[in-house]
């Protein structure tokens, strides 16, 4: 539909046309940031050098990156939570939704109905479902320690144990990996039986044709759900603000995640310019893991 | 044809774009050229504006419109709200006030963003802890230039102190209030030939707790009390036996964390964990946590501190449940029976256009007559000094033997230049309370940690 458009604005090869249809493709991202999001972005990169209270701004250079460092008793308290819960969640849910995945590849009784009550968790978001995690952690008459006692293991407290918050917050988000499941599905459909015919000809085992030819050629997808997986765990906040009830981030300061600390700093006590230089470093962090990410990935990400 | 018609509409949109450009750019200029001009005006006087409003909307035989914002959106709450906003508004024709209920969790940000941008509400309700804090932030209107001597004595003084900001200006009016108390089941207390009147110290009440205890072999289906599940927290025991603020001095705003009536005080909170079990302590606080399952109402717990609030709750969770209150026992005798307590005020946000009509309001809601209504209504206790018998609140079951707790009610201000300091320190202390640390060691680090907030805050 756009075709003459592009010819009556002078577009006329075929990789002006392509680049054209990019930027209409991204049209609306790109209307959303520039009218909406690189405004605040831009203004909350000049504030991170100002004390900053939403009413008055009086600039003061590196102050806040310097009290980041040196002076925040909470700062490393805060990354340190959330590095925590990044390094165990990224894996375990991409993991575990390719597994997921490859066992609803197969054709085995009830897969529809399977398929459909794995991914169920995905469209409960919000409020409502921490909730109702907290009454399934609940630890003498929670569901999970129910379960766990059938098996003979006495649960812990998972919400009141300082060691034991941010698993239990892995655990729920494992419960959520269905989204991550129904990508890898799609792609896993894609993949010619010959591939796998043809490595069964040749005496490969099942180990083997998951490892030679299922994750290579769900690596774009694995790579994806990395990326974004990366960018999440760093967010986490509901999780920390909820399950601490009164958004500190207790027992003990374990669930005060980075993004809670900025919330506190912000909206309790209205630090907000230090607020923003903390968003800036959060910022920095996310970006060069990306990069790394990006970069690493050339070594195992396979595109057919 | 296609072409022309397509490049006719798209010079319509732009067009349209360009001029609704210069719409809103035209509209905005104009509003804070007229926002400026007011704001210089307000400077001069305020008085004068406000009345030549007034005058204007009067003039029209309309009233002045006015915003009053809080989040009180229950059925247990609103239509009481509503209605005491209706009959301000039938009381006289000079100003209408509308009631907006915002969720808790977005009011406080939307008030400080509308007073960023210079239109926020002309009413707005707040906590009562950080007044003074707002103030030094430049959030709110002083009403000095209303207040009364008969209005300011309404209040008990520890409740104007804490309106009060720092430059001695009057910045808000207590709406609510709340203190602590312990609930106690009658029927458990009667069955273990127990006097609630005996539980005057901490000695007695440990004493009393234990013959309450129920025990299957080793696990409890019974205990007695816990002092920091429920509403109470190792701050609610510290600052009774302090009698008053535990973690610093009031006039020095040093730490005072380690100081051996803490030391003392919190090893004693640690020891009822000790002795229920840590097992029991996590089941009975996850318990509370969730709302679902509150142990006091189903008769697992004998005794429980709560807020003055909590009566409304067990209303409707166990509206057979046999119960009273007794005052926060004395950590020693004499010592007094000082609970924390906190509430919420009336205040009107920085820049807003009619502050003179907002007062009106105010001191309406705030009056004696709307008070006894409103607590009536939703439970909750009012600063007011003046409450009697007499009054229709007091007639209600248990409001008399809560009042008293009023009277020894601290309410904790946190100097606005430690500001934060509880984020550093509540960490610390909570390992003492999970019995990861000794609470001894717990207090000290705490102390230190206090100090460096304190170091590189100044």
């Amino acid at each position: 539909m756009f075709g003459k458009l592009l010819d009556l604005l002078g577009v006329k090869t075929r990789k002006g046309r392509e680049n054209a249809y990019g930027y209409i493709f991204i049209l609306p991202w790109l209307i959303g940031f520039l009218g909406l999001t690189a405004g605040p972005m831009i203004f909350s990169l000049v504030t991170s050098f100002a004390d900053y209270n939403m009413l008055k701004i009086d600039f003061i250079g590196l102050g806040n990156y310097e009290r980041m460092f040196f002076k925040d008793q909470l700062f490393f308290k805060a990354l340190g939570n959330t590095l925590f819960y990044a390094v165990l969640n990224i894996p375990l849910v991409t993991a575990g939704g390719v597994i997921v995945a490859v066992i609803l590849n197969k054709s085995v009784f009830g897969l529809r109905t399977f398929r459909t009550i794995y991914y169920l968790p995905s469209i409960m978001v919000g409020v409502g479902t921490y909730f109702l995690w907290m009454l399934m952690l609940d630890p003498s008459t929670g569901i999970i320690n129910a379960a766990l006692d059938l098996i003979g293991i006495d649960g812990p407290a998972w919400l009141s144990d300082p060691n034991w918050t941010k698993p239990a917050i892995i655990v729920m988000h494992l419960w959520g990996l269905g989204g991550q499941m129904l990508l890898y599905l799609a792609r896993l459909q894609s993949i010619p039986q010959d591939y796998y015919e043809a490595a069964s000809l040749d005496g490969a085992s099942a180990w083997q044709k998951f490892r030679k030819i299922t994750v290579p050629l769900l690596s774009p997808i694995i790579f994806y759900n990395l990326t974004i997986g990366i960018i999440g765990a760093f967010q986490v906040f509901q999780e920390g603000y909820i399950f601490s009830g009164d958004g500190t981030g207790k027992p003990a300061g374990s669930l005060l995640f980075y993004n809670l600390h900025v919330w506190n700093q912000a909206f309790k006590n209205f630090d907000t310019g230090y607020a923003n230089a903390l968003c800036w470093f959060l910022f920095a962090v996310v970006m060069l893991l990306t990069v790394i990410n990006n970069r690493v990935s050339k070594k195992w990400v396979h595109y057919d | 044809m296609k072409k022309k018609l397509l490049a006719s509409l798209l010079a319509a949109a732009m067009a349209v774009t360009a001029l609704t450009g210069c719409g809103s750019d035209g509209g905005a200029t104009t509003g804070s050229t007229a926002s400026t001009g007011s704001a210089a005006a307000e400077e001069s006087a305020p008085a004068e504006e406000a009345a030549g409003e007034e005058a204007a909307a009067e003039d029209n035989g309309e009233a002045v419109e006015l915003e009053f914002w809080a989040w009180w959106s229950s059925d247990a709450r609103k239509p009481y709200i509503q209605q005491m906003v209706d009959d301000f508004n039938a009381s006289q024709s000079k100003y209408h006030v509308n009631y907006v209920d915002i969720p808790f969790g977005d009011i406080f940000t939307k008030n400080i963003a509308q007073i960023a941008a210079g239109d926020p509400c002309d009413i707005m309700a707040n906590s009562m802890e950080e007044v003074k804090f707002r103030a030094q932030e430049g959030q709110v209107e002083p009403l000095d230039a209303y207040l009364t001597d008969d209005v300011v004595g309404g209040f008990y003084e520890q409740y104007m102190e804490s309106c009060t900001g720092d430059d001695g200006s009057v910045y808000a009016l207590p709406f609510s209030v709340d203190t602590r108390v312990i609930y106690y089941n009658k029927d458990h207390f009667e069955e273990a030939g127990i006097n609630p009147e005996d539980i005057q110290t901490w000695d007695d009440l440990w004493e009393a707790a234990h013959k309450l205890d129920v025990q299957d072999g080793d696990d409890y289906t019974r205990i007695g009390f816990l002092p920091v599940v429920g509403n109470g927290g190792v701050d609610t025991w510290l600052i009774n036996a302090n009698g008053g603020p535990c973690w610093f001095d009031e006039e020095t705003t040093e730490p005072t964390v380690n100081s051996d009536v803490n030391k003392e005080a919190f090893a004693w909170v640690r020891s009822w964990i000790d002795y229920y079990g840590d097992s029991t302590y996590n089941e009975i606080s996850a318990a509370f946590s969730s709302g679902m399952a509150d142990p006091f109402a189903s008769g697992v717990m004998s005794m429980v501190v709560h807020t003055s609030a909590y009566t409304a709750a067990l209303a409707q969770t166990a509206p057979d449940l046999n119960y009273g209150v007794i005052l926060l026992p004395e950590f020693k005798e004499g010592n007094g029976h000082t609970a924390n307590g906190g509430g919420f005020v009336l205040e009107i946000p920085k820049g807003a256009k009619n502050p003179e009509g907002a007062y009106e309001f105010i001191k309406y809601a705030t009056s004696y007559e709307v008070q006894d209504f409103l607590c009536t209504a939703m439970g909750d206790f009012s600063g007011r000094n003046d409450f009697t018998d007499e009054s229709q609140f007091f007639q209600k079951p248990l409001v008399g033997d809560i009042a008293k707790a009023l009277e020894e009610t601290s309410t904790i201000i946190v100097p606005n230049s430690i500001k934060g300091y509880q984020d550093v320190i509540n960490p610390i202390i909570d390992e003492g309370t999970l019995g990861i640390a000794p609470t001894d060691d717990v207090l000290d680090r705490a102390q230190q940690a206090f100090s460096d907030f304190k170091a590189t805050h100044e």
